[in-house]
């Protein structure tokens, strides 16, 4: 039965690893997309949503009175409003206060409107600790039946405090109810694929949700009834990635909310085409207050390379009155693209208050992106904003852009009130592996040696977990620069070290699994043949012409979905991929021969740079992975020593219906949540199964079937002393072909 | 072996139809269904020894000796316990038939 069930497995995992190339680096920034329209200043701003901004629900029928009290006109109909957006924004655009400059440390710059005073002090204190004053978080996110963040709170610990589910009862677990958005689409007619990765949001009573098509749901918490719903009749298409996606909505409110105001708490929602939605929280109704009535248009600020919008797929980061915002691109399309820029808005008029940019002015003519995709944390109480930097375009070759980029595939530590680097540690010097910093660092205070630390922990798509303290950014656990492999691509100049850490240990082995016998048998030995046309000289081997083996690749790892950690006895725990992909440069003129040929899958342009790039995942003739499992794992850690605790397969495989052994693991994605009772749950693996897992051992305790893979972040909530867990499923082709738009929520019988 | 083929035939196809079970309308599901059918089929012409001839009696006992090893790994991987459970009792129901009636794999 081992063997028959081996030979299925892999058999199955065939098809899965066949797809799963291109569709891996599309979650973040890489793979390859449909030829999107040309999107810069010549295309107006706002112009793009041309339908209607709706909103349903018992609520949302009802006039705003308070609005139209204040504005002395009824607010003008939905139609109304999104003809005056198209032009308004671009109005928006024309008049926006010029802008000052000035740099910060790593090379970056910071720019805000003209008279602004959130610049630093002359004298540079801003940015010490010291001078720094001692923040207060905002009092309603600190309700711990809450879950009032896309990580659970600011700190991304992706904690619950709740202890009504136990290991010893959640056998018991039952679904209480779902509901469907019926924003879903498999791809078959106009719409592109969905793939949504939403956190819904636990706050004021209500779970907040947003969908691929970028629609705000309300929902009750304990019945899944909907109490509104907005739609701002976004444009579905595939602009900057493969697929429609979302990853939710953020919330914001007033310190003292006026009763009977509208807009003194509000949802916000990012769009495919750059467009940011306030709506009010208790009736969905635009905040016509917020930008031009309750929408910016954030690529009014896209000036530099604008060659696609600025996707808001990722909910955004709200601390006190601002909104922290990242985007999305496409980091293997051009060599030049725009430069990653974080913008802080204020969260009542959507007026910037300023921009980071973490590439210096001098390189953007032949790099950019280096921006922030992933969820961004922040300390409430230092004032920091902590932002996962990705890795700089193009993904895979440098020979253009040589200078040292500090701020590139970097974890950094922003001011909150003025934006400037407090400071900056690069995980990857001249990053050319497409090694984005992905997840959220996870901040928590850890009992080291005696004294408290306030420490930082980021994973990473290479592997490596990285401790630090988050005040200076210096390292709690050793990294060491070591030499890595050279380059042998004319033109290319790999870094000569690259910064390493063994302890925590690092979330895959530091040789690639080996050849997978099975694989090699089926396929008469042609796995072994093609590694060892391959190189491969350790971590780090930098892309080649005859094909470098990439362990981790672009896949990671990690990825965005990173950790979750117990606050109280600082145990982390992570899921993690195992793949292995091949990094093939191709000269500039065999690669335009390959492109006319009509070889365009796994096939990235890069600009107009020396070299084109092929990316494939390792597979045989039959589509079998010519490596060793497990293909995915979740492990735990003790911040408090780095040590491991344990590392278990996590997930199944399924292909056809049939589900493979436990032991081979599955690629996830998604992330895990904890709580005080010692559980974790999570989705995130392709077998359409939602678990929780025993914190003290990795072991299985429940598992419960959905609709599709919940590629998400589930939230854990409690409402009338009734703990409740709620996931999305969204699924997500990379790992199995079926979409939903379900939410469903789980909790003990009454 | 017949009963219990049907019985399994009638549990694939609940597992075929029924949504949200992890496995509706998938290949594989399709695949157990065919197969408890065949199974079915072919048992019930060995027990009312349809098929006259003995080299075509033992190749049958043979097809469905593979066919019921074969669903039940199918159901394996599936977990559908209840067809695998079916399966099993389809194996005895195989093992009586040879042993009352050797003469197919003589």
């Amino acid at each position: 039965m081992k063997i028959a069930r081996t030979a299925a497995s892999s058999a199955a995992l065939a098809l899965i690893f066949t797809l799963a190339p291109p569709a891996f680096a599309q979650d973040g920034n890489g793979g390859e997309t449909p030829e999107a329209p040309q999107y810069g200043a010549t295309v107006e701003p706002g112009a793009a949503s041309d339908g209607e901004a709706t909103v349903t629900g018992d609520d949302a029928e009802r006039p705003d009175d308070a609005a139209q009290d204040d504005a002395g006109q009824a607010n003008p109909s939905p139609s109304a409003q999104s003809g005056q957006n198209a032009g308004s924004s671009q109005d928006a655009a024309q008049q926006s206060p010029n802008l000052t400059s000035e740099p910060t440390q790593g090379g970056g710059t910071v720019e805000r409107p003209a008279g602004s005073d959130a610049a630093a002090g002359e004298d540079g204190t801003a940015n010490t600790t010291e001078a720094r004053q001692q923040r207060t978080p905002d009092a309603w996110m600190q309700d711990p039946n809450s879950w009032a963040t896309f990580n659970g709170d600011l700190k991304a610990q992706k904690y619950s405090p709740a202890d009504q589910i136990t290991p010893e009862n959640v056998e018991d677990l039952e679904k209480v109810w779902e509901y469907h958005t019926g924003d879903v689409s498999d791809g078959s007619g106009d719409i592109p694929t969905t793939v949504w990765s939403a956190t819904p949001l636990f706050v004021n009573d209500t779970l907040y949700v947003g969908t691929p098509f970028y629609r705000i749901i309300a929902l009750e918490p304990d019945t899944g009834k909907e109490k509104w719903s907005f739609d701002p009749d976004a444009r579905l298409e595939a602009l900057t990635q493969p697929a429609m996606k979302n990853r939710g909505v953020a919330y914001w409110q007033a310190e003292d909310p006026q009763e009977g105001e509208a807009c003194q708490k509000i949802v916000y929602i990012g769009t495919m085409d750059a467009k940011l939605y306030g709506v009010d929280a208790d009736s969905g109704q635009p905040c016509e207050n917020f930008g031009q009535n309750g929408m910016v248009d954030v690529n009014q600020w896209n000036t530099v390379n604008d060659k696609w919008p600025l996707s808001l797929l990722q909910a955004p980061t709200i601390y006190h009155d601002t909104i922290f915002l990242g985007w999305a691109g496409k980091d293997w399309t051009d060599s030049e693209a725009p430069p990653g820029t974080v913008f802080a808005l204020d969260a009542k008029s959507g007026e910037l208050k300023w921009m980071f940019h973490a590439l210096p002015e001098d390189v953007i003519s032949r790099t950019g992106t280096a921006n922030v995709w992933a969820s961004m944390s922040l300390d409430p109480e230092r004032g920091l904003l902590y932002i996962p930097i990705s890795s700089p375009s193009p993904n895979y070759y440098g020979g253009e852009r040589k200078e040292e980029l500090p701020l590139a595939t970097s974890v950094t530590a922003l001011d909150t009130d003025t934006g400037e680097v407090v400071w900056s540690r690069q995980l990857i010097h001249h990053d050319i592996w497409d090694y984005d910093t992905v997840a959220p660092p996870t901040l928590v205070d850890i009992q080291k040696d005696g004294q408290t630390v306030p420490a930082l922990v980021q994973t990473s798509k290479q592997g490596f977990i990285y401790v630090l303290n988050r005040e200076t950014g210096e390292p709690i656990y050793p990294i060491e620069e070591r030499p890595v492999p050279a380059s042998d691509v004319p033109g290319e100049e790999a870094a000569p070290t690259q910064p390493f850490v063994d302890t925590p240990a690092p979330v895959v082995g530091e040789d690639w699994p080996g050849i997978s016998p099975l694989a090699d048998a089926v396929s008469f030995g042609e796995c072994s043949r093609r590694a060892e046309g391959y190189r491969w000289e350790g971590r780090f081997t930098p892309p080649s012409l005859q094909g470098t083996i990439a362990y981790p690749p672009t896949t990671g790892g990690s990825q965005w979905g990173g950790g979750a950690v117990d606050p109280a006895t600082g145990i982390y725990v992570v899921n993690s991929n195992s793949v292995v992909q091949i990094y093939t440069l191709i000269p500039r003129d065999e690669f335009e021969q390959k492109s006319q040929d009509g070889e365009t899958s796994g096939y990235y342009a890069q600009g107009d740079v020396a070299y084109g790039f092929k990316l494939e995942t390792f597979l045989n003739w039959a589509g079998m992975p010519c490596w060793n499992g497990p293909y995915g794992t979740i492990a735990a850690y003790d911040l408090k020593t780095g040590e491991r605790l344990w590392n278990e397969p996590f997930g199944q495989v399924q292909k056809y219906g049939f589900y493979m052994p436990e032991s081979w693991g599955s690629v996830t994605i998604g992330g895990p949540v904890i709580t005080k009772s010692g559980l974790i749950f999570i989705g995130a693996s392709m077998d359409s199964r939602v678990r929780a897992l025993d914190l003290k051992t990795g072991k299985v305790l429940w598992k419960g079937l959905v609709d599709a893979p919940a590629v998400s972040l589930p939230a854990v909530y409690t409402y009338k002393g009734r703990q409740y867990v709620t996931f999305v499923v969204g699924g997500n082709t990379i790992l199995l072909p079926k979409v939903s738009d379900q939410v469903v929520t789980f909790a003990l019988p009454e | 072996m017949v009963a219990a083929s049907g019985v399994a035939a009638v549990v694939a196809f609940v597992n075929l139809v029924n949504t949200g079970n992890g496995i509706a309308w998938s290949f594989g599901a399709w695949l157990v269904l065919g197969s408890s059918l065949l199974v079915a089929v072919g048992g019930a012409m060995l027990g009312l020894h349809l098929v006259l001839s003995k080299g075509l009696r033992g190749l049958l006992a043979v097809l469905v000796l593979l066919g019921i090893v074969g669903t039940a790994v199918a159901a394996y991987f599936l977990t559908a316990w209840i067809l695998l459970v079916a399966m099993g009792v389809a194996l005895v129901g195989w093992l009586i038939h040879v042993a009352a009636d050797p003469s197919p794999l003589d």
